[in-house]
């Protein structure tokens, strides 16, 4: 151990010939279309305001990919569960897209003044309430704490993606178990700093688009999205990748059994957040906090609300008590895909309202967006798979898995 | 690709200190645990430690009678709540109670869906302490109505003469339903968990009126595939019935405050934290509970070092959530810019009661903090103590949740202190005494441990391991 300088990277033992023939595909098409829906982008710079608008949502999805699957990744080595074998390397690899996340964050912070009114000094001049609101939280909403905050948070998630991985490697490499230790150690201490740094980046770059509104689970729903939209991508990928080696020699329709149950305990987690934050504020009907869901729920808003109870909470929720449907990976793939075009929905729903509130509308810039970040994200991702075999070694629970497999088979 | 398998005798060694300790010493058989557990029922003398703790907790629960006389003969006006502080120890200890009751739910619906196995000779009494707990609770909403025999008029929404009803969009009708059901489906949970091993005592006992009523408690049990196929299956249902129970009651307890307008109740995290702070405080009661009784009756071997680690774990888990809970607050109240909320939070820690909230902090935060340390989870002792602290420090926080939020709101003419009476701690002190009450008679006369579900974690029982 001692041989390697800390900080150089382990080698993986495998290299891109290893990959299964999806991971490569998958890196070619989302490479393609990253370019293709970049080069439209490029249409918009006469429009810096709409394409940061856009942007913004776009952004919280696939960056909160890559934090969901750092969440779970820890969430796993505290919790165990085959689920996590299974789906290890998979978090691990979205989690290191994290490395990029930085470059992707530059467009909002050139952009700031366009998104948050409390960094654009022309309308705080002419708006007395703003004023008064950037006078109180000057302390915190800044331009240079705002990005001093922002260093800080992608130095932490770098930090974890890149030690819990380089353990895993290690742990492949040489078969200690104190690996397996380390990460599980490195991951308690680990979820206590992520539930932090999301929460304050949530506030952020999410509730500060209102400067006067705040809510206290507001952390929590940046959580919960973030595990949700890591969980579909990941059911979604492994759905196509479970058939081929080395997956084939441990998934079981039982395994897919149990991502559908998480699924389905995700859907009625952020189910209830929500509405446990919409019941409140708008039970206590103060003016500063409904105002936010009275944006959402007028002006051809209200609509787009509803498709997020229907879609988001109640049709997942009922498809998903079907246990059939959970042990059949291509239909909780679908499902899972379904729920993640909606994460999309759900974000923009957030965002967008403080740019329009006037009236509900849709720029083709809106649906762009989220399509090239998401081409250029998943290339990145293909590009992290490929680095390291899709079934960690020397786990124990690898070997039960195997048997439990070979049982089914 | 038999890399894996690769290991050699030296590897081996160094990984048996990695292995999970087993969740039953080793020796037992399927007729060592039934003699073991058996025997703290009715089979031996009743030990006399249980006599004088039993005597104790009576005298308590004597004390309940003492306070609800005269709460009956005198009114309400007896207890401390008065304005500005509108709810005083009658809410405080009702949400204490119920808020107990959680770990019972957690570690019977949630972990047996989660397959884990080390839930199985905790469960049955935590599940006992869920109902006594909830029976505990009952006594606050059922008697500060003042005249109990027409709470049920009051509090149930029912088709009447005068087309009165309660207001529905009160938190405090949805608490009526929220926490019968949660009664209800854990009554039936316990009870319908309890029905082989009652099987197994009225087989064993000798005297003919234990023999009739263990008779009539298992509901003709005879041990054959077919019910052990359909108690399974009942078991699996009940468990997803419980499920959503765990997050709904507390919920509902948050929204009696939350809803409301007041700066310290009317937050959005409320839900969350107060379903984490009721596990919080039902794991540290299961503890205070489980670790004497353990040591009492020679347990070691049943509940193991395994258990108690584990327990420990969700302990600190949820203690950090309430501890988020706690620094969400803070700084949302600044980040706000809202006078009010910022005042209400900077009264609640510097203001006349600012040592309930020190004091809080200290037991719910940095006391269980410990609990990162092996050192501190295995050993029960300082468990125990924990477990303590954080029972003091779950009631510290609805006291201050509720108090430092009323007693000095927007208009400073009406600022006032809450003081709580003679009959306030009388009144808690009786339910003490009478969830201790019943949690002795739980364990002298029904199983404790259930001993049908340990023989299933038995090694070479895996294949018949409740899925």
């Amino acid at each position: 151990m001692s041989a390697h300088p800390s900080h150089e990277e382990p080698v993986a033992a495998a290299t891109a010939s290893t990959a299964p023939v999806p991971v490569v595909s998958l890196r070619r098409i989302a490479g393609l279309v990253a370019l293709a829906a970049s080069a439209a982008a490029l249409t918009g710079f006469s429009n810096p305001q709409q394409l940061v608008q856009s942007y913004l949502p776009a952004f919280l999805l696939w960056f909160g990919v890559s934090i969901g699957c750092l969440s779970m990744l820890m969430i796993q080595h505290q919790s165990g569960g085959h689920w996590g074998i299974l789906l290890r390397r998979l978090f691990e690899a979205g989690a290191r897209t994290i490395y990029f996340m930085p470059l992707f964050f530059l467009p909002i912070l050139f952009g700031m003044a366009y998104l948050y009114p409390w960094a654009d000094p022309v309308r705080i001049a002419g708006d007395h309430h703003l004023a008064e609101v950037v006078h109180k939280k000057g302390a915190y909403l800044n331009v240079p704490f705002f990005t001093a905050r922002a260093v800080l948070y992608f130095a932490f998630w770098a930090f974890m993606a890149r030690t819990l991985t380089a353990f895993s490697w290690k742990y492949d490499e040489t078969g200690d178990r104190e690996y397996a230790e380390k990460m599980r150690r490195m991951s308690g201490w680990g979820l206590l700093a992520q539930a932090l740094v999301i929460t304050f980046a949530g506030v952020d770059w999410g509730m500060s688009l209102d400067p006067h509104w705040y809510s206290t689970i507001w952390g929590i729903l940046f959580m919960v999205g973030q595990a949700l939209s890591a969980w579909c991508l990941c059911i979604m990928v492994v759905s196509r990748l479970y058939t081929h080696a080395p997956l084939n020699r441990v998934a079981t329709s039982t395994l897919f059994h149990d991502l559908g149950k998480f699924l389905f305990a995700f859907v009625m987690l952020w189910g209830y957040v929500n509405l446990s934050q919409f019941l409140i504020i708008w039970s206590g009907n103060l003016p500063e906090e409904t105002s936010w869901y009275l944006d959402r729920s007028r002006n051809g808003w209200r609509t787009l609300t509803f498709v997020l109870v229907g879609l988001h909470f109640f049709l997942p929720f009922l498809t998903l008590l079907s246990a059939g449907l959970k042990k059949n990976a291509s239909r909780l793939a679908v499902v899972a895909g379904l729920l993640f075009s909606l994460r999309f929905v759900d974000l923009f729903w957030n965002v967008a309202p403080n740019f329009k509130h006037e009236h509900f509308s849709v720029h083709p810039f809106d649906l762009l967006m989220p399509v090239a970040v998401g081409g250029a994200w998943l290339y990145l991702f293909a590009r992290q798979l490929e680095r390291a075999p899709l079934l960690v070694k020397h786990d124990p629970q690898v070997h039960e898995m195997e048997e439990l497999a070979a049982h089914a088979h | 690709m038999d890399s894996g398998h690769s290991s050699s005798g030296t590897s081996s060694t160094m990984d048996s200190k990695y292995l999970p300790l087993p969740l039953v010493a080793p020796g037992h058989t399927n007729d060592s645990v039934t003699e073991k557990i058996s025997h703290m029922t009715m089979e031996k003398e009743t030990p006399r430690a249980w006599w004088l703790t039993f005597l104790i907790a009576l005298g308590m629960a004597g004390g309940l009678g003492v306070a609800i006389l005269g709460l009956l003969f005198v009114g309400i006006g007896l207890w401390g709540p008065n304005t500005p502080v509108g709810w005083g120890m009658d809410i405080i200890n009702f949400v204490w109670w119920i808020g107990i009751g959680h770990a019972g739910t957690l570690i019977s619906a949630i972990l047996l869906l989660f397959k884990q196995k080390w839930r199985n000779s905790i469960n049955r009494f935590a599940e006992a302490m869920t109902l006594a707990a909830v029976l505990c609770a009952l006594q606050y909403p059922l008697f500060h109505t003042g005249r109990p025999w027409l709470a049920f008029y009051w509090l149930l929404p029912y088709p009447n003469t005068m087309s009165l009803w309660p207001n529905f969009r009160s938190p405090l009708i949805w608490d009526v339903f929220a926490v019968s059901t949660y009664g209800t489906v854990s009554l039936l949970f316990w009870y319908v968990g309890l029905i082989p091993d009652l099987g197994t005592l009225r087989d064993r006992a000798k005297n003919p009126i234990a023999k009739v009523l263990y008779g009539m408690a298992s509901m003709g049990w005879r041990n054959s595939a077919r019910h052990w196929s359909n108690y399974e299956k009942a078991y699996l249902l009940l468990a997803g019935l419980s499920t959503p129970l765990v997050l709904s009651v507390h919920t509902v307890v948050s929204f009696d405050f939350s809803v409301s307008l007041i700066p310290g109740w009317h937050a959005t995290i409320f839900p969350p934290y107060f379903v984490a702070g009721a596990v919080f405080a039902g794991f540290a009661m299961v503890l205070n509970l489980a670790i004497p009784v353990r040591w009492i009756y020679r347990l070691e071997d049943v509940i193991t070092m395994r258990h108690i680690e584990n327990m420990a774990k969700v302990m600190l888990a949820t203690g950090l959530i309430v501890a988020y809970g706690y620094f969400m607050e803070v700084f949302m109240a600044w980040y706000s810019g809202n006078f009010f909320e910022w005042f209400m939070m900077k009264n609640r820690a510097g203001g006349p009661y600012g040592w309930s909230y020190w004091l809080l902090i200290l037991c719910n935060v940095v006391i269980p903090n410990t609990l990162w340390w092996k050192k501190a989870r295995t050993n029960t002792i300082w468990l125990f103590i924990v477990s303590l602290f954080v029972g003091v420090g779950m009631w510290l926080e609805r006291f201050v949740i509720i108090v430092t939020s009323l007693y000095r709101d927007f208009m400073p003419s009406s600022w006032g202190y809450y003081k709580a009476t003679e009959f306030d701690w009388m009144f808690f002190m009786g339910t003490g005494g009478l969830f201790l009450t019943l949690m002795l008679l739980f364990v002298r006369f029904l199983p404790a441990i259930p001993m049908s579900e340990v023989k299933m974690i038995l090694p070479g029982a895996e294949g018949r391991a409740r899925r």
